[in-house]
């Protein structure tokens, strides 16, 4: 026999292992067969020496099973893993008492938050307000610019070109702006819907 | 030889054949021939289990064109090395203990 078809008959016998595992059971034999053949030996006595295919996948197999098996029985770590469960139910009621212990402070902390929300609506609000003066200013400014170049062409001319400056700036914010801000207010206000439909179940 | 006893003493020598510097498959086998009886098959879930225990680490090379595994000792295997010839005293007054038994 072949290399090639040892390994390929082997693959075929462990292929109910993970293909890294697989992969590595492969890798040896290809190794150790080429390093002996290009030790001198013949192709075909390396293979036979090898011994029959069954033999060497069943042992592959039963290793693994035995590695799995000692690693759920091994009574140490089994011990380790309920001291681990106790440590974690110890430290939870910790955590509770810590949480009860804490309570004002939490109360204290969520005026802090709320406050802080109520002050950022503040200041949204306010730049709304400042965005409409805007506007009304520069459409003002461009109807009132055409009076003003009756009395004074140059300054006139002046105020047309401000106001108009001042429009294309507040077609600028609403465009950039808005969908921005909304979609902000949007998903803080899910977010902390979310998070009150939470505390009641 | 006894199954259990012959599996731990293999470890202790595959650790060894590898304790002065990295080695690879073909190599150990050659090391360990005089030594103890060690075919391909015997050798690869020793490797496999040791690496777990990471009694040693592997590191793949070039050679000639393909890739070769290299298999390194860890602190942890040399400690084993060190355990085994510890626990070899306690054997050899053991040893001694039957012997003189017998020849009383």
């Amino acid at each position: 026999m072949k290399k090639e078809e040892f390994l390929s008959q082997l693959k075929k016998e462990i292929e109910t292992l993970s293909a890294k595992d697989v992969d590595d059971v492969i890798n040896y034999y290809n190794e150790l067969i080429q390093d002996r053949i290009e030790n001198g030996e013949n192709e075909e006595d390396v293979i036979v020496s090898l011994g029959s295919i069954d033999i060497i996948a069943n042992n592959i197999l039963e290793e693994k099973k035995n590695t799995t098996k000692v690693e759920v029985v091994n009574p140490e770590i089994v011990k380790e893993k309920d001291d681990n469960q106790k440590e974690s139910k110890n430290w939870s009621t910790s955590k509770i008492i810590l949480i009860i212990l804490a309570s004002p402070l939490l109360l204290v902390f969520l005026i802090i938050i709320f406050s802080l929300l109520i002050t950022l609506l503040g200041v949204l609000f306010g730049l709304l307000v400042a965005l409409i003066s805007l506007i009304f200013t520069g459409i003002v400014g461009f109807i009132g610019s055409f009076v003003h170049m009756t009395i004074s062409f140059p300054s006139g001319l002046i105020q047309l070109g401000l106001s108009l400056i001042i429009i294309s700036l507040c077609v600028l914010l609403v465009n950039c702006a808005c969908p921005f801000v909304f979609k902000l207010i949007k998903t803080g206000f899910l977010k902390i819907k979310n998070s009150f439909k939470k505390e009641n179940k | 030889m006894n199954a259990q006893l012959k599996k731990g003493l293999i470890e202790v020598c595959v650790l060894a054949a590898i304790e002065k510097e990295p080695s690879y498959g073909y190599k150990i086998i050659n090391d360990l021939k005089n030594i103890i009886d060690l075919s391909e098959s015997t050798l690869y879930p020793i490797l496999r289990r040791l690496e777990a225990s990471n009694q040693l680490k592997t590191f793949t090379m070039d050679y000639n064109g393909r890739l070769r595994k290299y298999y390194q000792i860890t602190d942890l295997g040399k400690n084993k090395i060190k355990e085994f010839k510890m626990e070899w005293q306690e054997m050899e007054s053991i040893y001694n203990f039957i012997i003189r038994r017998e020849n009383q």
